[in-house]
């Protein structure tokens, strides 16, 4: 019951703000949008027709369960394809104008608002139907395909795509990565911090820029081993031989 | 001049509306990513960020943490760049994956369990974070300074990378409903191809096709 309240608080904010932002878009750029290039192209090839809203954003809503019941999170189909489409379609009526539904910022909102708290609320309820052992198997699959792509996959998928991006994000990528794999257990911090390093000595060589961001990684480094509890103990020892 | 000072009055308005609305939409998304951290369900993410987030979750690993929130907030930084500039801030990008799964991390990463603990403490932090994201997007937006940056700092390059990494799902989801039992399995493989067939993504084929292989058979999985 809690988790019902708390899911329509979290749908009304969502799809009210989503629904603001989305008419905010027709308005650039006397109002700042928020949404995406893709959203309003997406809202502007329904032609302000009720019937088409209705349907392009119903055709999101079996792809968004899915995502909650395999997954648990509602991603960018529910947030930016389906909300923005079907509140439109709510406020649509025979004989209205695009001005006094889609690019109307309160009433978008309102009837956004309105959207998120519906369809968040249902399937929220729908996923405390399923069977505890099928969620549990759910999230145990997530969970250690999530450890194969974090530990392995994304690693060795940045590292390439610093060594593809030039020679000197190649190289820097290759070093902080090997260190954040030293220090933190991860690899993929060090590569992107090294991607950032690499290109900005590429554009800009040997500045204050690049020097400091140098010393912010450096003490973002200190810091994670010392949060991560790194031994250097080991470390020295093994010099010593 | 009358208009001129009307259209004045709704940009000033703009101004304060603005980081309001942005406020909003992230404080219900990191209130879902309280949800899903609290109940396993309810987050607002995409698949393969969440992942991210899980990997650390679940074994309390700074390394794994680093790897979210740098994804997280090298997105959220490009999006708030590029909203700036062109005046869309992109909902998914920067408050989706930078306030559902960037901030948290660097919050668990720091030992800060509080705000993704309670439900009004995660509005209130989401809320926070996101006015201040609004703010500095609709100053840039007003003071033109966005596309005013020497380099691009690589952020391409991790972009670039950050949106192909969610592809490599469905086959993971394959091969670790593998190593919990045969049949689970054989029923992950069963609704990936089935999806596949049907060209909807098969991640979540993957993982429907092994919950009903526990449903109905709950033996293979204890």
């Amino acid at each position: 019951m809690l988790i019902l309240i708390q899911s329509l608080i979290i749908g009304a904010l969502i799809g009210m703000s989503i629904g603001i932002g989305a008419s905010n878009m027709f308005h650039i750029p006397d109002a700042l949008g928020m949404g995406s290039f893709r959203m309003l192209s997406e809202l502007n090839a329904c032609k302000g027709e009720r019937k088409e809203h209705a349907t392009f954003g119903a055709k999101f809503l079996f792809q968004t369960g899915i995502a909650l019941l395999a997954f648990g999170t509602f991603t960018q189909d529910l947030v930016q394809r389906s909300l923005p489409n079907l509140a439109a379609s709510l406020l649509m009526k025979k004989g209205s104008t695009v001005e006094e539904t889609l690019h109307h910022p309160v009433k978008m909102g309102i009837a956004g608002g309105i959207a998120g708290m519906f369809f968040v609320g249902f399937f929220m309820l729908i996923t405390r139907l399923i069977p505890e052992t099928a969620f549990s198997v759910a999230r145990e699959i997530f969970s250690i395909a999530a450890f194969y792509f974090v530990s392995v996959v994304m690693p060795v998928f940045f590292w390439l795509a610093a060594i593809d991006a030039g020679r000197k994000t190649g190289f820097y990528g290759t070093l902080l990565g090997a260190t954040s794999h030293l220090l933190i257990g991860n690899a993929v911090l060090g590569i992107v911090l090294g991607i950032v390093l690499g290109k900005s000595v590429e554009d800009l060589g040997w500045k204050k820029t690049t020097l400091t961001l140098l010393v912010v990684m450096i003490a973002i480094f200190v810091g994670l081993a010392h949060l991560s509890q790194f031994d250097w103990g080991i470390l020295a020892e093994g010099l010593r031989g | 001049m009358k208009r001129m000072s009307k259209e004045e009055k709704q940009k000033q308005r703009q101004k304060v509306l603005f980081p309001i609305l942005v406020g909003l939409l992230s404080a219900g998304i990191f209130a879902g990513t309280h949800l899903f951290l609290t109940h396993g369900f309810g987050a607002f993410v995409e698949i393969g960020a969440l992942a991210i987030l899980q990997a650390g979750a679940s074994r309390g690993d700074v390394g794994f943490y680093g790897a979210a929130a740098v994804f997280g907030i090298s997105f959220l930084f490009s999006r708030v760049l590029e909203g700036s500039l062109v005046g869309v801030l992109d909902a998914g990008g920067s408050i989706m994956t930078g306030i559902g799964i960037g901030l948290p991390s660097v919050l668990l990463m720091l030992g800060l369990y509080e705000p993704l603990a309670s439900f009004p403490l995660a509005l209130l932090t989401g809320f926070v974070a996101g006015c201040l994201i609004g703010w500095i997007v609709s100053r840039m937006n007003s003071k033109g300074t966005g596309g005013t940056l020497p380099s691009t700092f690589g952020i391409d390059v991790i972009m670039g990378a950050g949106n192909q990494t969610g592809r490599f799902f469905g086959p993971l989801l394959v091969i670790a409903s593998f190593s919990l039992s045969a049949p689970v399995g054989i029923g992950a493989t069963v609704g990936a191809l089935i999806f596949y067939a049907w060209k909807k993504p098969i991640e979540g084929g993957a993982v429907i096709g092994a919950m009903v292989v526990a449903t109905v058979w709950p033996i293979f999985v204890s």
